[in-house]
């Protein structure tokens, strides 16, 4: 079985924001095309770490992991490949709900 | 051993038994004074929060996305004063709920619209706010009144 972390803080940036790269050199597009989407293709197993990063916006958290339901991914896979760490407890409450309800919308629960 | 061997034994006890209930009492007390305070400054966080993300998305020069973050960040180390079992969990979803509606939509975005008052993006931000300054009440009352 294949694991790999994602440190947001240092492999992506500390202050991450926005939703495409207009918004900004950091936006929740790329962290999704760059880091989670390959990570996720190539792992059993994907951690985030959001240690040491400002709070994300909803609008970065709902691009980077709602975005992977419109990718393609279910929740169910997603439920099964990410785990989420982070010292503040609503960003995997926030995360996980943006998934759930991209998934509703988009008919990808399993 | 009868009744009569315990006699000598009762001021003391008497006196442990109505210490440990004064003890008692003014710990209870003394928490309840605490919690007074975290409830109140989760609302006046809360408040925070919101007038600062209302005035964002009026446009407002002087009001920055990071300060936003800032005070919001800032509700959510405060609520973690309540304990799991007495009202964190449930407080945590709304300040997530609160999270949402202020930082979501086009937040930080570059092509960020101004939204007047009666936006419902901003309608939603008060009724938010609103169940969360009752939540944050309902828990304080329901675990330390």
């Amino acid at each position: 079985m294949t694991s790999k972390t994602i440190f947001l803080a240092t492999d992506f940036s500390p202050s991450p924001a926005g939703r495409f790269f207009e918004d900004g050199p950091f936006p929740g597009s790329s962290f999704r095309d760059k880091f989670l989407l390959p990570a996720i293709a190539q792992n059993d197993k994907v951690i985030i770490d959001l240690e040491d990063t400002e709070l994300a916006g909803s609008s970065f958290l709902e691009e980077a992991f709602g975005g992977l339901v419109r990718a393609g991914l279910t929740e169910t896979i997603l439920k099964k490949k990410l785990e989420l760490r982070s010292p503040r407890n609503t960003d995997p409450i926030r995360i996980w709900r943006y998934i759930h309800d991209e998934a509703v919308r988009c008919n990808r629960v399993s | 051993m009868s009744a009569t061997d315990f006699l000598p034994w009762m001021p003391s006890l008497l006196t442990l038994l109505g210490w440990f209930l004064v003890n008692h009492q003014n710990n209870t007390r003394e928490q309840r004074k605490e919690m007074r305070a975290a409830a109140d400054q989760c609302k006046n966080l809360a408040r925070e929060g919101v007038e600062l993300g209302m005035k964002y998305w009026v446009g407002d020069e002087d009001t920055h996305a990071w300060q936003v973050k800032a005070a919001l960040d800032e509700l959510e180390v405060e609520i973690c004063r309540f304990p799991d079992h007495k009202g964190r969990i449930k407080l945590l979803e709304h300040h997530a709920d609160l999270l949402d509606a202020i930082t979501g939509s086009d937040f930080e975005s570059a092509t960020r619209k101004v939204r007047p008052a009666t936006d419902p993006l901003m309608r939603n931000v008060a009724k938010v706010r609103q169940r969360i300054l009752h939540e944050i009440e309902n828990q304080f009352q329901t675990h330390y009144n």
